[in-house]
This record gives C-alpha cells, sequence and structure tokens, in this order.
C-alpha cells in the first residue's frame, strides 16, 4: 500500500518535471530560431547552458540565490492566489536598509553585524510589502497595480537613496553609488570555487526555501494559505480569517524579496548602486510558476534559471548575443507554462465526461 | 500657482495624456469583455519599437511609420489573445509575460536593426507638422488644449466620442459588454463571445501600437531602452479611476498628463530637486487615485456613502 502510493507520487513528479522540460526545449527552440532569423549563432544558446553549468558553475551559484528566493518570494502569495509582482521594488527597499544599517554599523562586528543587516532588510521588504497588502484589505486596492507601481518606487528610491543621501562624497565618478560596506561585513565567498562571484549567498537561500516548505507543508498557517488559495469560501466557513492570512502571506514575501536585496548588496556590489536589480523580482514568477508553486520545487528550478541567467552572461561575455536573450526565454517559458496547465485540465474533463 | 494656470503647461499636459489615453481605450474595451489586459505596457514598447523602425527604413517617413506601429502591434497582441483566449491562462500572468517579452525582444532587436545599444535617435525624421485650427482661436480653453497639436491628439480626443457611442449605440459594443458581464448568457444569446474576444483585444494593440508611435516618433523622435515608463501600468489606473466610462478615463489620463507636465516644469524650474524624486510622483499619484476609486467604489458597495449623504442632507434640512 504505502509502497505502490510512493510510486505514483515518484511518477507524477517524474512526468511534472518532464512536462516543465519540454516546455523549456519548446522556449529555447523558439529563442533559437529567433537568433539564426537576426544573424547570429543559434547554437549559441546550448553553448552558453553547457558552459554554465559546467566551466563556469561559479556564476550559476551566485545567480541560483536570488532566483530561488524570488521564486519562494513569489510563491508564498501565489498559493493564496494573491499576486505580489512588487518583488523588485521590495528587493530594493531590503537592499537600501541592509546598505543603510551597514554603514551605520561599527566596522569590527562580523556575524552579528550580518545578522542585524539581514534583519533590517528582512523588515524593511516586508514593510514595503505590507503597503499594497493594507491597500488591499482596507481600501480594496488592486493589489497587482499597487505591487507593479511600487517597483517603480522603489527603484527610484534607491537612485535617490544612492545618488543623494548615501552618495560616497570622495568618489567623484558618475555612478549613483554609495560608499563601500565595511569587509567585515561582506558575505564571504564559496571557498570552493576560489576567487569567483559564488557566494555564501546560495546556503542562505537553501535553508529559506526549506524553511518556506516546512511553513508549507507542516504548519497552520502554510495550510491557511493553501485553503484560502484554493478555496475562500471554504476557508471562510472554517473560520480562516483571509484578511489575516493575505497580511501574513505579504509580509513574508517581502521579507524573502528583502533578504535577496541584502545578498546581493553584501555578497556582490558590496555598495548600493543604482538600478543594481536586473529585473529578479519577475524572474521569479517564472521559477515558481515552472516549480508548480512548491519551494521545494523552487530550489531545483531557481537553480536552473540561476544558469539560464549566468548562460546569458557567458553568452554576451563570449560573443555578440546581448544577454536580454534570457528574459525571451524566461517569457516565453511562462507563455507556454501557463497555457499547458489548462489544456492538461480540458483534457481530463473531457475524459471524464466520456466515461 | 502660476504653472497649474500656464497655458503652455496644459497643452503639454494634453500631449502627455493622448499616449495614456491610447493605451487606456484599449485596457477600457478589454476590461469591459471580461480580460484583464496588463500586456497594454508592452504592447506600447512594441509599437515604439516598429515605428520607430519603420521610420528609419522609409527615410523618416511618419506617417508609415504610424500605420507599422498599428498594424505591426496589433499583430504582435495576437501573442497575447492565443495565450488568454485560445490556452485559457491566466490573464496576469499572460500579461507579465508578455511585458517581459516585449522588452525583451526590443532590447535584443536594437543591435540588429539599429546597430545600437539602448538608446537610438531618429537623424533623418520628417516631423508632421501640428494641426492649427483658426476658428478655435477665440474659445478660450479648448484653444490651449486642442489647437497645434498633433494629429493623434485630435484624432484621440475624436475616438473619446466613437468610443462612447459605439458602447452605447452599436451591436458590437453591447456585444462586448455582453460578455463582460457574462460570458455564457451571451453566448445562449448567439454572440461568438471568443471572436469579440480576439477583436478587443487586436484593438487594444491597434491602440497601443499607435500610442508607441506617437510616443517614440511625434513627442519624441527616439527609441530607447525603458522610454515607456510604464505608461501602461498608468493607463491600467486611468481606466479604473475613470470608472470605465471612455469620458471619465479622458479625464483621468488628463490628469497624469498634467502631473507629467509639472514634473518637467518643476524640474527646468528648480534644478536642485532630485530629479529620482520628480520622477516617482506619477507613480504615487496613480496609487493614490487607485485607493481613492476603489475606497469609493467600497463605499458605495457597502452603502456607507449614501447613509452619510442622506444624513447630511436630513442635517440641512433641520437646520433650515
Amino acid at each position: 500500500m504505502e509502497s505502490s502510493l510512493w510510486r505514483k507520487r515518484i511518477e507524477g513528479a517524474v512526468r511534472a518535471i518532464g512536462r516543465q522540460l519540454c516546455m523549456m526545449l519548446v522556449a529555447i527552440m523558439i529563442v533559437m530560431g529567433f537568433l539564426a532569423v537576426s544573424g547570429y549563432s543559434p547554437f549559441i544558446v546550448w553553448e552558453g547552458l553547457g558552459r554554465a553549468f559546467t566551466r563556469d558553475l561559479a556564476g550559476t551559484i551566485r545567480w541560483a540565490a536570488p532566483m530561488i528566493l524570488s521564486g519562494v518570494a513569489i510563491c508564498i502569495p501565489f498559493k493564496a492566489q494573491v499576486y505580489n509582482l512588487g518583488v523588485d521594488g521590495q528587493i530594493y527597499l531590503g537592499a537600501i536598509a541592509a546598505t543603510a544599517v551597514a554603514l551605520a554599523l561599527p566596522s569590527d562586528g562580523s556575524l552579528a553585524g550580518l545578522i542585524l543587516v539581514f534583519a533590517a532588510a528582512a523588515l524593511a521588504g516586508a514593510a514595503f510589502a505590507m503597503i499594497p497588502a493594507i491597500l488591499n484589505l482596507y481600501c480594496n486596492t488592486d493589489i497587482v497595480v499597487t505591487t507593479l507601481l511600487l517597483n517603480f518606487v522603489g527603484e527610484y528610491l534607491t537612485e535617490f537613496m544612492a545618488a543623494e543621501v548615501m552618495r560616497d562624497p570622495e568618489k567623484l565618478t558618475q555612478v549613483n553609488a554609495s560608499r563601500t560596506l565595511p569587509e567585515s561585513l561582506w558575505l564571504p565567498k564559496l571557498a570552493a570555487f576560489g576567487n569567483s562571484s559564488a557566494n555564501v549567498g546560495i546556503y542562505i537561500a537553501l535553508v529559506i526555501a526549506l524553511f518556506v516548505s516546512f511553513l508549507f507543508f507542516k504548519t497552520t498557517l502554510g495550510y491557511e494559505i493553501k485553503l484560502v488559495g484554493s478555496n475562500a469560501g471554504f476557508a471562510r466557513y472554517g473560520g480562516i480569517r483571509s484578511s489575516k492570512v493575505l497580511l501574513k502571506a505579504m509580509a513574508l514575501s517581502g521579507a524573502v524579496a528583502g533578504i535577496i536585496g541584502a545578498i546581493e548588496v553584501t555578497a556582490t556590489q558590496h555598495r548600493l548602486v543604482a538600478a543594481f536589480n536586473p529585473d529578479i523580482g519577475f524572474d521569479g514568477i517564472v521559477v515558481a510558476l515552472l516549480a508548480n508553486n512548491n519551494p521545494l520545487g523552487v530550489l531545483i528550478s531557481g537553480f536552473f534559471f540561476g544558469g539560464l541567467k549566468n548562460s546569458g552572461n557567458v553568452m554576451e561575455r563570449v560573443t555578440e548575443v546581448p544577454n536580454i536573450v534570457t528574459q525571451i526565454i524566461m517569457a516565453i517559458i511562462i507563455l507556454t507554462i501557463s497555457a499547458n496547465v489548462t489544456v492538461r485540465r480540458r483534457k481530463r474533463k473531457k475524459e471524464a465526461l466520456s466515461k | 500657482m502660476s504653472i497649474v494656470l500656464d497655458a503652455s503647461v496644459w497643452a503639454s499636459a494634453v500631449r502627455g495624456a493622448t499616449p495614456i489615453l491610447l493605451a487606456a481605450f484599449g485596457c477600457l474595451l478589454c476590461a469591459k469583455a471580461g480580460i484583464t489586459n496588463l500586456a497594454i505596457d508592452g504592447f506600447i514598447t512594441i509599437g515604439c519599437f516598429i515605428s520607430v523602425a519603420v521610420v528609419s527604413l522609409t527615410g523618416g517617413n511618419v506617417w508609415l511609420g504610424m500605420l507599422g506601429g498599428i498594424v505591426g502591434t496589433a499583430v504582435y497582441s495576437l501573442i497575447f489573445g492565443l495565450s488568454v483566449i485560445k490556452f485559457k491562462s491566466n490573464h496576469i500572468i499572460a500579461s507579465i509575460a508578455m511585458n517581459l517579452l516585449s522588452t525583451g525582444i526590443t532590447e535584443f532587436l536594437m543591435a540588429p536593426v539599429f546597430k545600437a545599444q539602448g538608446l537610438y535617435r531618429l537623424a533623418n525624421i520628417k516631423k508632421i507638422p501640428p494641426v492649427s485650427l483658426p476658428f478655435l482661436e477665440h474659445v478660450p480653453v479648448l484653444n490651449v488644449l486642442v489647437n497645434n497639436q498633433s494629429i493623434v491628439v485630435l484624432f484621440t480626443i475624436i475616438l473619446i466620442f466613437i468610443l462612447l457611442y459605439m458602447l452605447r449605440k452599436t451591436k458590437y459594443g453591447l456585444n462586448v459588454i455582453a460578455i463582460g458581464q457574462s460570458a455564457e448568457a451571451a453566448e445562449s444569446a448567439g454572440i461568438k463571445s471568443d471572436r469579440v474576444r480576439w477583436s478587443v483585444i487586436l484593438l487594444s494593440g491597434a491602440f497601443c501600437g499607435l500610442a508607441g508611435s506617437y510616443l517614440s516618433t511625434i513627442i519624441l523622435s527616439e527609441f530607447s531602452v525603458g522610454m515607456v515608463a510604464g505608461r501602461g501600468f498608468t493607463a491600467y489606473t486611468t481606466v479604473v479611476f475613470g470608472a470605465y466610462h471612455p469620458v471619465g478615463v479622458a479625464f483621468a489620463s488628463l490628469l497624469f498628463g498634467f502631473a507629467d507636465a509639472i514634473s518637467i516644469q518643476i524640474e527646468l524650474l528648480k534644478p536642485g530637486i532630485a530629479t529620482s524624486l520628480v520622477s516617482m510622483v506619477p507613480y504615487i499619484l496613480a496609487m493614490v487615485v487607485l485607493t481613492i476609486s476603489a475606497l469609493s467604489d467600497k463605499l458605495r458597495k457597502t452603502g456607507r456613502l449614501e447613509m452619510k449623504w442622506k444624513q447630511r442632507k436630513q442635517k440641512n434640512q433641520i437646520v433650515h
């Protein structure tokens, strides 16, 4: 009995992964055609991907951390059928808070200081995510549009902080950036990869993804989030206040997004740079969709998209193909996956009808 | 205070409002047919790109650029239609994907098409002169708002009334509204709902294409990455704030055009203020506006607004 259940589960998982792989292949094929039409060699994509998972694995690990976290940040409210499309803005707020705290701290407190920096970033991200949630609760404002609009606010706020408030007065460069963080507050690099961009952020991403999985599958809050998402009326009947669940889910999502900002600042930028964020939040949508909003699946798909993102950078470095190609691939993957779900469902309905 | 009454500011407010309003019309039609179309932001980007490409290829012909922008974007919007109508994807997720695709494709194609990165200026553009309407010269408000504007502005203003007529009086418009209210009921009444849905998405693509070509070849003469700057989301906001009514949407978009014009004036007059802070204003305004309309909607639904109004009325009667 037990074993057949497990076999069914494994079969389901394998089938799900196979389907997602097919979707990705379709997307990559389309982009290959696209590359060929515009005069590049279409096989560059494979070359880039190959290098991203072998020689340039360090870059993949560097990008996997924000991708996984962004996927987690997106999938928490998605599970409750709430769309938090403002992850980018929350990342910016997290980065601002992280930089502000890091620059204010005395330069010798290493681990405690780092924890403080991350806590501040998580708080700032959560607070920024609460704005649309509260507006939605009390004024019924459309959460999709407010989160989208707040992305722009976050981006300009970062530019303002980097250019005016925290600007490094000694450097006369054109770049809008703050002072560099004290070296004791830099997130350590992974020793195994030598002097590369791979950093401890991947462990943080792993821990948070596991923590959120635990939350989803083993706690009341996770159950409430899932129930509100799948059947709000039933959830209300069962005594769950969907408003509270919405607030908690958004706060959690914002906190995770804020941590991405902190990782970006402490691990790679080492200062607050205007417009440092290459739309990681929107990439999170495809990560979460591909993983079917499962935080454990996000670990796998986030790692893959980290590789994709890295392969874009590799392609740009090696050939002339701009790294924006990866964004096209992701957009096509989103379109195909969101379409596929309903096709499958319709088939099932037809089968049920024929029976 | 003098800025608010300045004629040139109001004229530039109308110019700024035009692309937002055009995009909002597309969004409005889709919303009436029950489709949440946030992809208009990406459609505008595509419209900008195609018209700039056509203008640069045809040696500066803006008319052809406009035509190309409209047709090309309408064709591009078919992808959204395919995803939303044929494959029944979630509207919001499909919209976001379309926006990512639009910015991705345009940024990618900049190198092969324009041989440029990030910004491409049209050097050989033959601008369309503004239309002067001599009979308006003695009409106080209209003269400032409408006279000596581009032909697209005039077209957009006429479009407000066409849309109003269409949604109220024509069979097509009523079909659109019927589908939005209940697709099943409309189907059983013999309306081919999918065909109507395709048509509103195509129309939204065409409107956004015009908005894009107005932005890139008439207001400016360039294409740059991120030039649309979330105008599609602003357009969506105006649709909500304008209570899904063409005239209301027009006034709402004028508000955003005005905010745009004022912020340009502020930057010119007071160079000390950080541009990043001024750039934030439209987005915060959009949020405030959205909140106000949602709140009043909520109060109306729960009946609290009417109650307050009645109380006030009674008070006044007592005083009299």
